[in-house]
């Protein structure tokens, strides 16, 4: 008996469970049964016999041919799994095989894509920590920020301490409301003496916030009594940064403004993110600071919880109901001129919301770049596709379906997104760093912003997307290739086939977006070239400026002014020093103080705005920041506590309150007008307006105060350097000498700060720059991308039609001919791209309003520019192609074709 | 049979299947003589027991199957041993032989042809 099988039958195998397997199992049994049967019959049964003994022997058909089924089924299972699997890497093997073909387009095409997907991941991972993320308190929905309001002219004040406890104690929404008290202290011992940011607080302050404690406790309830004995509660990065993150701190204590505290414990510092502070103190108000004489004494920041289920509109009527009771019960306070009003802001719009905007700005510009790399890329494939018709009939003719190309395609440009992916987090990474070097100082929550798995996942998202969409169209061209027709065609011209339809068609679009990302950043530069003009009117460079702060507890009012009235002259005399001043603000600080007077001579129907910004500045300043003097003088020595009271105020002021009059010899009292004791301050001085806290608001009336007359504990020094010194051009220079001069005075004072004004300017202007920065560098790419693919489109079709035109070029057409044949297909589709980017543009540019400065999203210089860069493109993209149709020679056209 | 890892080839019978194909394919009832000629008493339970080994075999990937013709010119499914079986059976060759030495042996029964 041959034990050798004969060939098979049948090449195939059933790959599906089914009839077809079962009756093979079937057919299999009975053949071993009859086979059996006829063994037993050669042994001499009978052939009954035989077959009952052979069924006997065999067992319970039912019940091995269902074992049989079953292990079948499974088998076939596993063969299709294998097979998928198999089929899978094949597409990766052949797809990296077709990439690897061409590596000097897959590697623009990858490189590409890690731009997009790099900036957009940048740019996603700032939205994110700043905007999407939730911020650090508990509930932080419930919590909301009271805020003093004058009208459209101040926007937010700070509160005064009397109208902070009427709010308290009042309000029927609130849970419960705390104040802050910011102002920087002394800390001592322990180490250098440094100043640090710090506040004072009301009882329940980080209850309200719904911060717990690190180590320690918070404030205890005594802690807010008058006379307790002083406590303080530090922020987890002091604590780390200058006590070693010591766990038994609590219970030690620590000397603020030479003033031994008790340390309660340790928070985190999310604590300070309504106002910067590395340490709170209990804030304890005396008496006469709630009087109400003093409720124009703005200077409490306030926050409250809501009660649970309240919404932001039932806490403002709240607080306006409070408001109009205290406007009844203070009516020359707060004349109806005034505008007073009390403003309540949730607290994620007051940390987030100006970089709200700005930041969505960034994003949707970044999504309209990474658009445009999605259409090169696909523009990209689609060429290259150009020479592959070819090789993807023929596949398709052998059988293996167009549903397997297309995946083959669709794995291409999914490989091409994977490598520009991951090449993009690597880019992404990097310039999350620059974004943030490059930020102003003004973006919140910088510290939360970094590659996490939000952005991660985000990237991941985006890659996909994006070889999804560049792997779109070459796979749509796949059905205009018919696999009979195209193989007889392969190498033939086209001028007007679907693939360059298609590809014209992304050259238009990228065209319109490159437009509108170009509008944006032309009118944010004009932004930016607007507030590089507002005017000054102070001298900036050359000036160095640093805060320098007297603690209350070793200075009283009389040390203050003492110690000023002998720093000043010692820096004055110092060599390379042209004036030196102070004041409680300097100009650009960010920070504003105001306060409400009025003016000698008015009666209750005066229709003038009476609230202004206050300076507190000593001798000097005025001359330190060459702010120039119009009339009458600057405050002397001689303006001191025992002295006439006396005030400088600015153009903007005199001109809105004595308009057409001389201000010097004026007089304006912050008192209340009827008031048995009302303390008169003359106007002695006119001078120029300076910008208030920002260059946006404009320069506003100023009130000046002499330091002598109302002294405070923390000025902000400038000194201004000689002219033509060196340290004219490097005021930090002048450091030293000064540091020394104070020390002088008082050793332990520290110094904080330390800048120059020209330094504060530039900052003032760093957010718009930022922006322009951005949006600039997106612009740019976006129009380096449109000239590549308008140059690759204009290219294909003249590669493609050089038969057509070496069989002009032989019948004797002029190369100019040929060359207008070319520009016209660019300036075609330039035109075309101009048409339908002017209106997206227009469009678009409305979501800038917000932004911009002294612009109208209309600005016609702007979109004058954009014709022009539009043309350049156009220019730039067609000039190779054109001169390659010059050159052809017609021999070897024709015999190309 | 003691001493021998049940899990190494989930029963003897598989084993002496992957034997009987060692020198060429068989279909089942060629199968079943060969073993017949070494042991009784496997068989003695039941025959069909054999189709059951024979699919799982080819589950696993160490035997493959085919339709073909028998020697009386009837369509049959032979076997085939596989790479994979093929190493298989010298790796359960050799843990056999050792394991079967070793009782041997102990019991003093000489092993020897049969």
């Amino acid at each position: 008996m041959s034990s050798k099988g004969n060939p098979p039958e049948r090449p195939g195998r059933p790959l599906q469970p089914g009839p077809g397997v079962d009756r093979e199992i079937e057919e299999e049994v009975r053949f071993h049964i009859e086979g059996r049967t006829r063994e037993l019959m050669q042994g001499g049964m009978t052939e009954e016999d035989a077959r009952a003994e052979a069924e006997r022997r065999f067992g319970d058909v039912e019940r091995i041919e269902r074992e049989m089924r079953a292990l079948d089924r499974q088998r076939i299972r596993r063969e299709r799994r294998r097979g998928m699997v198999a089929e899978w890497v094949d597409d990766l093997r052949l797809a990296l095989r077709g990439l690897l073909r061409s590596p000097g387009g897959s590697g623009v095409a990858v490189l590409t894509l890690a731009l997009g997907i790099g900036a957009s991941s940048a740019v996603f991972s700032l939205v994110e920590g700043v905007l999407l993320r939730p911020l650090p308190f508990e509930d932080a929905d419930e919590l909301a920020m009271v805020w003093h309001r004058y009208g459209s002219r101040l926007a937010k004040a700070s509160v005064s301490p009397p109208n902070f406890f009427d709010y308290r104690d009042r309000s029927g929404e609130f849970e419960s409301l705390v104040a802050m008290d910011p102002g920087p202290v002394n800390l001592t011992g322990d180490g250098e003496p440094e100043r640090v940011p710090a506040a004072g607080v009301t009882e329940g302050f980080f209850r309200t916030l719904g911060i717990a404690p690190v180590v320690g406790s918070a404030f205890l309830s005594g802690d807010h009594e008058p006379g307790a004995a002083p406590t303080v509660v530090l922020s987890e990065g002091l604590w780390t940064r200058r006590f070693g993150a010591d766990p038994s701190l609590p219970g030690r204590t620590v000397r603020i403004d030479n003033v031994p505290r008790l340390v309660r414990g340790v928070v985190p510092d999310a604590a300070a993110l309504l106002e910067p502070a590395e340490l709170w103190t209990p804030r304890v108000f005396a008496p006469e600071e709630l009087a109400d004489g003093r409720r124009g004494f703005e200077h409490l920041t306030v926050v409250g919880r809501l009660r649970p289920g309240r919404t932001i509109g039932a806490g403002r009527a709240d607080m306006g109901a409070i408001a109009d009771e205290l406007r009844a019960r203070f009516p020359e306070r707060y004349r109806p001129e005034v505008e007073w009003g009390v403003r309540v802001e949730s607290v994620r719009d007051e940390v987030v919301g100006e970089a709200r905007a700005p930041l969505l700005l960034l994003l949707g510009s970044v999504v309209f770049v990474l658009l445009i790399v999605c259409a090169n890329v696909a523009s990209l494939l689609l060429a290259r596709g150009l020479g592959r018709e070819g090789d993807l009939a023929v596949r398709m003719t052998l059988g293996a379906g167009r549903g397997r190309v297309a995946r083959e395609l669709v794995v291409e440009s999914l490989i091409l997104a994977t490598a520009g992916g991951l090449l993009g987090l690597v880019l992404a990474r990097w310039s999350v760093d620059a974004l943030l070097a490059l930020s102003p100082g003004s973006l919140p929550r910088a510290a939360d912003v970094g590659l996490n798995p939000a952005v991660l996942l985000f990237a991941v998202l985006v890659s996909g997307l994006a070889g999804v969409l560049a792997g779109v169209a070459p796979v749509l061209q796949l059905r205009g290739i018919d696999p009979g027709r195209s193989l007889g065609e392969v190498g033939r011209g086209f001028t007007a086939g679907p693939r360059i339809r298609a590809r014209r068609a992304f050259v238009v679009s990228q065209i319109v977006l490159a437009m509108v990302l170009l509008t944006g950043a032309g009118l944010t530069l004009r932004s930016f070239a607007n507030l590089l003009d507002v005017p000054l009117h102070f001298r900036p460079d050359g000036v160095l400026v640093m805060d320098v702060s007297l603690p209350g507890e070793e200075y009283d009012p009389v040390a203050r002014a003492a110690f000023w009235t002998e720093l000043l002259p010692e820096l004055d005399a110092l060599p390379g020093v042209r004036a030196a001043g102070a004041t409680a603000l300097l100009p650009l600080d960010g920070r504003s103080w105001n306060a409400s007077f009025a003016i000698e001579g008015e009666t209750g129907e005066t229709i003038e705005p009476r609230s202004s910004d206050l300076r507190v500045v000593t001798p000097g300043y005025f001359e330190a920041l060459e702010i120039p003097l119009l009339r009458g003088r600057t405050f002397l020595d001689v303006d001191g506590s025992d002295a006439p009271r006396v005030v400088v105020v600015d153009r903007r002021l005199a001109d809105a309150v004595w308009p057409g009059e001389d201000a010097v010899g004026k007089r304006i009292t912050f008192d209340r007008l009827g008031d048995d004791d009302v303390t008169w301050r003359e106007v002695v001085g006119l001078v120029e307006a300076v910008p208030a806290e920002t260059l946006e608001e404009g320069t506003r009336g100023h009130l000046y105060l002499p330091q002598g007359q109302s002294p405070q504990a923390t000025l902000s020094l400038a000194v201004r350097a000689d002219a033509g010194s060196p340290a004219a051009a490097h005021p930090l220079a002048l450091v030293p000498a000064v540091i020394d001069r104070i020390r002088g005075l008082d050793p332990d004072l520290p110094v904080a700060e330390i800048t120059t004004m020209e330094a504060m300017v530039a900052d003032s202007r760093a957010g718009t720059r930022f922006m322009i920065v951005l949006l600039g560098l997106f612009a740019g790419v976006a129009l380096f991308l449109a000239a590549l693919g308008l140059h690759g489109v204009v290219d294909t079709s003249v590669r493609t039609r050089t038969r057509e035109i070496g069989l002009r070029a032989a019948l004797g057409a002029d190369p100019g001919r040929l060359r207008r044949l070319v520009v016209g297909e660019v300036l075609g589709l330039a035109a075309l791209g101009l048409v339908l980017g002017v209106p997206a543009a227009l469009v678009a540019s409305r979501f800038l309003r917000g932004i911009l400065f002294g612009v109208s999203p209309t600005d016609p210089l702007v979109y004058v520019g954009l014709v022009c860069a539009v043309a350049v493109l156009a220019g730039v993209a067609s000039w190779v192609p054109a001169r390659r149709a010059t050159r052809v020679d017609p021999a070897v056209a024709l015999r190309e074709g | 049979m003691t001493g021998i890892e049940a899990s190494a080839l989930y029963g003897t019978l598989n084993l002496l299947v992957l034997g009987a194909l060692e020198e060429g394919s068989l279909h089942g009832l060629a199968i079943r003589r060969r073993i017949e000629a070494t042991s009784e008493e496997v068989l003695s339970v039941e025959e069909g027991a054999l189709y059951p080994a024979l699919h799982r075999l080819e589950r696993d990937g160490l035997v493959q199957a085919e339709w073909g013709r028998s020697e009386n010119n009837r369509r049959a499914r032979f076997y085939r041993l596989t790479e994979r079986g093929r190493a298989r059976l010298e790796r359960e060759r050799s843990d056999w032989l050792r394991h079967a030495r070793a009782v041997s042996d102990v019991l003093r029964v000489p092993l020897g042809k049969s």
